[in-house]
């Protein structure tokens, strides 16, 4: 997979860095972007140490600003897809592959990861959050998706040029699904697998908690008005 | 004159005052170089001649000249909130520019090297 290029944003994530690299690679992608958000651990070395190119926020600009840093890094050198990954191992490494055959198949021009189409373990708490915030893409895009907010995404080079994110924080997850129906880029829903363990539901700071939530549909409402 | 006209009026000629500094300083744009002068030496001459407000008020529908003072005050509050959010918001995708494009170019560097 010389010409997929894989897009991690991270944000002071030394302890899962390490390990989502090596998952990477041991699946032969060799192209690992990290966007080191303006860390204050030791995020940046330990991905250079693991072979992954970092590119160094040096402050931090949030999650939506991270992905653009490492989409137009990965546009200037020519990588054929891309592809979102996290940085905290809640993504799959064996399933990039289901998220870039639609794109190799000229299927669709962008993927994005489903964790409600396939067997789902989505805690009860979670699923109620993200079966709300689908109803309200559904109402602000009109595209009906069956998952909201998934970070797990694939795009073609040229669907990649056409999703220029400009909100730097969460709602950048709303955003690319506005540049996709805005930009008539041909879509297609791949069923993932998002793993939950203790220390992903307890960070939820870093995540998207409730109060998050609230922002983003906030920010999607002034986005809507005033642009 | 009542004692809060005297602080009101005290108060506008000091943010007046303020206001010619930063004109004179080229630190407002053309706008805000007309609007706040007009605004303070507005707010100097209503609290000198309040009764001024008061036909205005009737005028207008509005019973009180201190209401038509709040109501206007609140409109012109809510337009400049408005405004700073705009601002911050182009400051803010302006910084990411900034920071996206100088890690993207120590990138490149450390790569030739």
């Amino acid at each position: 997979m010389k010409n997929a290029h894989i897009i991690i944003a991270a944000w002071n994530e030394e302890k899962n860095i390490g390990s989502t690299i090596q998952g990477l690679k041991k699946e032969g992608y060799n192209n690992i972007i990290v966007v080191d958000d303006g860390s204050k651990d030791k995020t940046s070395e330990i991905a250079e140490k693991e072979g992954a190119t970092v590119l160094r926020h040096m402050i931090n600009r949030g999650q939506g600003a991270a992905l653009q840093t490492g989409m137009t890094y990965s546009i200037l050198n020519n990588a054929e897809y891309l592809v979102h990954f996290d940085a905290d191992g809640q993504h799959n490494s064996k399933e990039i592959k289901d998220i870039l055959l639609p794109l190799k198949n000229k299927e669709a021009e962008a993927t994005l990861g489903s964790r409600f189409l396939g067997e789902e373990k989505v805690p009860f708490r979670r699923k109620l959050t993200l079966k709300t915030a689908i109803w309200v893409i559904w109402i602000f895009y009109g595209l009906k998706l069956t998952d909201a907010h998934n970070g797990f995404r694939g795009f073609t080079k040229e669907a990649a040029r056409k999703v220029v994110l400009t909100s730097d924080k969460m709602e950048h997850a709303s955003e690319v699904i506005e540049r996709i129906k805005k930009r008539n880029i041909k879509y297609k829903e791949i069923p993932v697998n998002i793993i939950y363990e203790d220390h992903h539901l307890k960070e939820g700071r870093k995540g998207q908690g409730k109060f998050d939530a609230f922002n983003i549909v906030l920010k999607m409402l002034q986005k809507k008005i005033w642009e | 004159m009542e004692t809060i006209q005297i602080i009101i009026l005290i108060f506008s000629l000091f943010a007046l005052s303020r206001v010619i500094i930063n004109i004179r300083q080229r630190n407002l744009g053309k706008l805000e170089g007309i609007f706040w002068p007009l605004f303070w030496i507005m707010a100097a001459f209503v609290a000198t001649f309040p009764n001024i407000i008061v036909s205005i008020a009737n005028f207008l529908g509005v019973d009180r000249g201190v209401d038509l003072i709040i109501y206007g005050t609140i409109i012109i509050l809510a337009y400049l909130i408005y405004r700073l959010y705009a601002q911050v918001t182009t400051i803010e995708r302006n910084i990411t520019k900034i920071v996206r494009t100088i890690s993207i170019k120590k990138q490149n560097e450390k790569s030739k090297n």
